[in-house]
């Protein structure tokens, strides 16, 4: 029953804080967390890539993907922020291994940027078809 | 030779288990044995087995809590309510043989629940411990974390 | 969740008020001898004056014993005993009420000095709570339940955001799919947690649906694309038209409460508050 109760950070001069950590207690640890998860997803990702039926592109491009899903994040300090980043990777990445996930939640997860936004305003609207 | 050994392990393999196999009832069966001359055979409650030898399992257990909780400071209130009440059931158990008569003096049911709660006590002891919960307040709560309607 | 659990302080609250004037119409009865038909008794949920200052002991006993985490002690709707912690003493409190042997005890002496333990080993739920405005904007509310004795406690506690508490899990298994739900709704992390994945939402869903700044028609809408042969989501457009929500019912619940607070109030038996920081030594 290892608990993080009590763990106490020193934040700043005078004021000392507890602050239970996600699971690092400083930001190596975190890099070093979030380096295993990149590098665990990146072994998932022909197996990944094949089941799901993601062959419509390359698998090159494909690592390119997940690779832009770490970096777009890569401007974040905090630990804790970090830690549950990687926390959630590690659920989904569980998620795919047990193929709980639908090939269609995958491309939403990895594409949703990609996603077209709506056209906004009546003209494009009625181009579009809709309206 | 070996084709036999490989019947075998196909017949296992593929054999249709019947309900009366089931594992999970064939491990409680085991554990819920009592020899013959015992004066119950069941505690009636789902999933708590029968103690035979109740004297035993509560005095390891006792035993266990004592040594956890002197770690702890002397005048924690945990550990002074906790220590005198196990230290009275310690010597009850020791004083009295008879289990019915012990159930009935400790009060708190059939034995088995008695051996149950200390498990959990040591648990709870443990915990305790690791968290060093005899301190002081960590923090305060925030202002107006508690208060409602905000 | 919690909703419920209000609503059902507020009835309670409403019955406590009412009965004063049945019983002065019983006593009336009673004093002129007529054989009337007694007026329907109202149900009234009745606070056992006993069990609840037993209840308040109990309180006051585990504020003793876990004075690290233990911040306030306080009844909730006349008879609720609530224990509000710090979030870094869930797991320890949590098993710590789950034996807990108590001096004082809950129900009457049975044979054994008063000594017994309250046990409360029933998890009844977990749950959450947003409040935007706080600096811990989410609360985690544990309720327990002693089958022995019949009696009922909660243990508040908080988080904001990201910041993690202790999964219970080691202490009642059957806080698994609870630690999920709370996960789910309003994205508490629980650390320690044997399978923290969302519970109630879609694969894939985004966002946390009970949380106060959560849109009401969410963030993304699922549709079938014939062309593509495949479900797409897309970011959710409402129509103007069905954007603009009249919330307020046209009914009136309880117009003779019309001014009284919603929450029938706490009343606290112990408060603790920690000693200022001792000033850090000054080396620069």
């Amino acid at each position: 029953m290892s608990s993080t109760a009590g763990r106490v950070v020193r934040a700043g001069q005078s004021a000392v804080r507890t602050v239970a950590p996600v699971k690092s207690n400083n930001s190596a640890e975190a890099r070093m967390s979030v380096l295993q998860a990149y590098k665990e997803f990146q072994r998932l990702t022909p197996k990944f890539w094949w089941d799901f039926g993601l062959h419509d592109m390359p698998l090159g491009v494909f690592r390119a993907v997940i690779k832009k899903q770490f970096t777009k994040n890569g401007h974040l300090t905090d630990v804790r922020v970090v830690d549950r980043l990687v926390g959630e990777t590690n659920m989904h990445m569980e998620s795919i291994r047990m193929a709980y996930y639908n090939p269609d939640h995958v491309r939403n997860y990895l594409f949703a940027e990609n996603v077209e936004a709506k056209p906004k305003d009546f003209l494009s609207k009625f181009l579009n078809g809709k309206e | 030779m070996s084709s036999r050994l490989l019947r075998s392990a196909v017949v296992r393999a593929t054999q249709q288990r019947t309900m009366y196999e089931n594992p999970y009832i064939n491990r409680f069966k085991a554990r819920s044995k009592v020899s013959e001359d015992f004066h119950k055979k069941t505690t009636g409650i789902t999933g708590l087995f029968v103690n035979e030898h109740p004297h035993r399992a509560l005095t390891v257990v006792y035993g266990r809590i004592l040594r956890a909780i002197e770690q702890m400071p002397r005048d924690s209130a945990y550990r002074k309510y906790t220590e005198a009440v196990v230290k009275q059931r310690l010597a009850l158990v020791q004083a009295e043989n008879d289990i019915k008569k012990l159930e009935e003096k400790i009060g708190m049911g059939q034995i088995e629940e008695v051996i149950e709660q200390a498990e959990y006590e040591l648990e709870t002891t443990r915990a305790i411990l690791d968290s060093k919960a005899w301190e002081p307040l960590v923090e305060s709560a925030p202002k107006g974390q508690w208060s409602w309607p905000v | 969740m919690l909703g419920s659990v209000i609503r059902q302080a507020v009835s309670r609250q409403i019955v406590r008020n009412a009965p004063i004037s049945t019983t002065a119409v019983a006593a009336q009865t009673q004093a002129t001898g007529e054989k009337k038909e007694s007026p329907k008794k109202p149900t009234i949920w009745k606070i056992d004056e006993h069990k609840r200052e037993r209840l308040a002991n109990f309180g006051k006993y585990a504020a003793e014993c876990l004075p690290k985490f233990v911040q306030k002690v306080q009844f909730a709707a006349g008879d609720e005993l609530e224990l509000l912690i710090h979030p870094s003493g869930v797991v320890p409190v949590l098993s710590f009420l789950k034996v807990s042997f108590i001096d004082i005890i809950l129900t009457e002496p049975i044979n054994f000095q008063g000594n017994h333990s309250a046990q409360f080993t029933n998890l009844t739920f977990i749950t959450g709570m947003d409040v935007p405005t706080r600096k811990n904007r989410l609360e985690v509310i544990y309720a327990l339940y002693s089958v022995r004795f019949n009696a009922r406690v909660r243990v508040r506690t908080y988080t904001d955001e990201i910041a993690p508490i202790d999964s219970v899990t080691p202490v009642f298994k059957g806080a698994d799919w609870y630690e999920r739900e709370v996960y789910d709704m309003y994205g508490v992390w629980f650390n320690n947690h044997p399978d923290l994945r969302r519970i109630l939402t879609d694969y894939g869903f985004e966002g946390h649906p009970f949380r106060k700044d959560y849109p009401l028609s969410g963030y993304n809408e699922v549709r079938y694309d014939p062309e593509l042969k495949r479900v797409v989501y897309e970011p959710s457009e409402l129509a103007q038209e069905f954007r603009k929500f009249d919330l307020n019912t046209p009914w009136e619940q309880f117009p003779a409460f019309r001014n009284q607070s919603i929450t029938s109030g706490y009343e606290t038996i112990l408060e603790t508050a920690a000693e200022p920081a001792p000033a850090a030594p000054q080396n620069k």
